[in-house]
């Protein structure tokens, strides 16, 4: 915990300084149709999202498929144009930053993709593609590099004799090996992880998730971590954000989020995970019905028509998120 | 579980003995399956764990006969469906057997439904397909079972084609036109996979309902161990094409005896002891080996921490430890593998 004076706003929860923010982020992806593929109607995929990720911190984003994380991720990154708000990387507002400007903070936020198999380029060896990341940002001396992409795949586990192979002939969880180096490559000081382990089987998840502590360790790396594997975010994650349909609904300490949910989402998701242990007695409780669709989201909260707990109030108010504990933050207006 | 009748032993539902299903590949032969044998017990649900490449969907194909021949061939093996050998049957006699006796279900319900008709034109030819009963019947009954997997309106919903439906909605309906004809055995090949955690734990529930006002046996194929704990009665886990290790669910999470199981356990992180956590997971070293070229032995071998000489040798046997739990390792005598993966 940093002791500076605690801030009320959700952005500076957490305490410290942030190295990625955003406010009210909205992104909208119209939908064509009719004559001349006029606008009909808008898909909210995010819908007004505040938070801040500070320096050395690990950032969990949890949502269901349809809840923007992905989005928000990727909106954040300005690999798509939010719609509204602000994105202010190192306390400069990139929003509306041009191409050749943004190009200098490209360097310093990185992605690591879900599908290692989609997300590397199948006629390049190892050593190519890492060697574009160098070519392109000016790193290193042409004669250094050979070197630096021997360390760098040493670090993720892998080793030298790799740099000359394809892709396609490694196995799944060494082609995400090779996609975090890539990521590393350009030494950057923001990295998202878009549901890095997903793809992979589970004795494989469990290597690249110690990976990449080792990693964040060793490089002081900051990360956004998308998932919708509770338990894997848990693990990773000093706080964790908790998206549904668009917005936010809880943002809390990993910990604290895991043993005391505020909102009735956040529970239900928790409760939904099977535990891997045939003795273990809970009260399991079940959502009835599906994510309602992000082109005409329910008025109020969003939750409300699966939440066991709504009443009226709920389809006419919007919940704002609200300091619920100490650094907890909650959108529910019955908890 | 049925209870068994006083004094008679019940046969099983379904005996797999020493299958084989292999791949004749270019590059040589894949073994997918290579000597594996279980049973299931009428009424009961067992499940097959195992990651990509370890056999248990080929495994479940094999039980159906949905193997692609060539490339795929029966090298050795019987599977007996209330004592009848499935390998020896005709390709009319498995037709009649499939979707009537044994259903199954897929991991993605949107490629294993047809996009082109409605859901219900898709259950009321399963219906008519295995039995006598009119059109209209046949609708009827498609509205039934639509109504018992909890899709809400079916008399509507029926006609609705797969991608107005969301994806745990479309699973639904794979699980209707699976129980249509009221099988004797369920295949579920990763049924919830592909879907969010609230949908999953719908359709775990509603596979759970089904099978106690149904009393159906389940052959659950998945990777998840959270969900064996919740769905299975037995487990058999498969490595390498074998299975490795197979017990009652409880003693197979209470005292598992191969490295392999023990290392899938530590592998998992766990939301329900998040107050006693451990720093890092233990990961299993090193990758699936390449079916093309198992290593000689056990194959689980390159990957092992409690490896000896030995192993990378001889093939161990399934050896029953007692309390019908059998492992597949030659050292689970001297190993507590227990401690290792316990916080």
């Amino acid at each position: 915990m940093s002791d500076l004076p605690q801030a009320r706003d959700v952005v500076s929860a957490g305490g410290g300084e942030n190295l990625v923010e955003v406010r009210n982020l909205k992104k909208y992806f119209p939908i064509r149709g009719g004559f001349f593929s006029r606008v009909v109607d808008h898909v909210k995929a995010v819908e007004d999202v505040s938070f801040g990720v500070r320096k050395g911190e690990v950032v969990g984003l949890v949502g269901e498929s349809g809840s923007g994380k992905t989005t928000a991720g990727r909106t954040l990154l300005r690999l798509t144009e939010p719609t509204s708000g602000e994105i202010i990387f190192d306390g400069v507002d990139i929003t509306t930053l041009p191409p050749d400007e943004m190009r200098h903070y490209r360097k310093d936020m990185q992605i690591v993709f879900q599908d290692p198999y989609a997300s590397l380029n199948p006629r390049l060896t190892v050593e190519d593609t890492i060697l574009q990341a160098y070519r392109i940002h000016g790193l290193w001396k042409p004669a250094e590099r050979r070197e630096k992409i021997g360390e760098l795949l040493r670090a993720v586990g892998l080793s030298s004799h790799h740099m000359s192979r394809y892709p396609h002939e490694f196995s799944g969880g060494q082609r995400q090996r090779i996609g975090i180096a890539r990521a590393l490559a350009v030494n950057p000081r923001f990295i998202l992880a878009d549901e890095p382990v997903s793809a992979l089987d589970v004795s494989i998840q469990a290597q690249v998730i110690n990976l990449l502590q080792d990693l964040k360790d060793e490089f002081g790396l900051t990360l956004l971590f998308i998932a919708h594997d509770l338990s894997v975010v848990e693990y990773i994650s000093d706080r964790v954000i908790v998206m549904y349909l668009g917005r936010v609904m809880e943002i809390a300490p990993s910990r604290e989020l895991y043993l005391n949910p505020v909102h009735p989402y956040t529970e239900a998701l928790l409760s939904a995970v099977p535990i891997p242990d045939p003795t273990a007695t809970y009260e399991r409780q079940i959502l009835q019905g599906d994510i309602p669709s992000p082109i005409n989201p329910p008025s109020g909260c969003v939750f409300r028509t699966r939440c066991p707990i709504a009443s009226k109030e709920c389809a006419e108010i919007v919940p704002v998120l609200e300091e619920k504990r100490s650094q907890h933050f909650a959108a529910c207006i019955k908890r | 579980m049925l209870m068994p009748y006083a004094g008679v032993p019940p046969s099983p539902l379904l005996e797999v003995r020493g299958l084989k299903t292999y791949f004749d590949t270019d590059a040589g032969t894949v073994k997918a399956v290579d000597g594996v044998s279980f049973h299931i017990d009428r009424g009961e649900t067992l499940a097959v764990v195992g990651e990509s490449g370890s056999g248990k969907s080929v495994t479940s194909l094999s039980v159906m006969r949905l193997v692609p021949h060539p490339p795929g061939r029966f090298a050795a093996g019987e599977i007996l469906f209330e004592g009848q050998d499935l390998l020896k049957k005709s390709p009319s006699e498995m037709r009649r057997i499939r979707g009537n006796d044994i259903a199954m279900i897929f991991q993605e319900p949107m490629t294993s439904l047809n996009p082109v008709q409605t859901v219900g034109h898709q259950i009321i030819e399963v219906v008519r397909l295995h039995q006598s009963v009119s059109k209209r019947q046949a609708r009827q009954r498609a509205i039934e079972m639509l109504d018992l997997v909890g899709i809400p309106e079916p008399g509507k919903r029926i006609d609705a084609f797969p991608h107005q439906m969301s994806g745990g909605m479309r699973q639904r309906v794979m699980i209707a036109m699976a129980l249509s004809c009221n099988p004797k055995l369920l295949i579920a090949d990763e049924p919830t996979t592909a879907l969010d955690v609230t949908i999953q734990a719908q359709i775990l529930d509603l596979m759970r309902r089904l099978k106690r006002e149904l009393g159906m046996a389940i052959l659950f194929i998945t990777h998840d161990l959270g969900v064996v704990a919740e769905m299975a009665d037995r487990v058999v886990v498969m490595y390498g094409g074998r299975a490795v290790e197979e017990g009652s669910v409880a003693s197979i999470f209470a005292n598992p005896r191969m490295p392999y199981t023990a290392g899938l356990m530590g592998s998992i992180p766990r939301v329900d002891r998040i107050g006693e956590r451990r720093e890092r997971l233990v990961a299993i070293p090193g990758n699936v080996p390449n079916p093309l070229h198992l290593p000689p032995g056990c194959t689980f071998n390159t990957r092992c921490r409690h490896v000896r000489d030995h192993c990378r040798e001889v093939v161990p046997v399934l050896e029953d430890t007692g309390d019908h739990h059998m492992v597949r390792c030659v050292r689970w005598r001297e190993l507590s593998l227990k401690q290792e993966i316990t916080p």
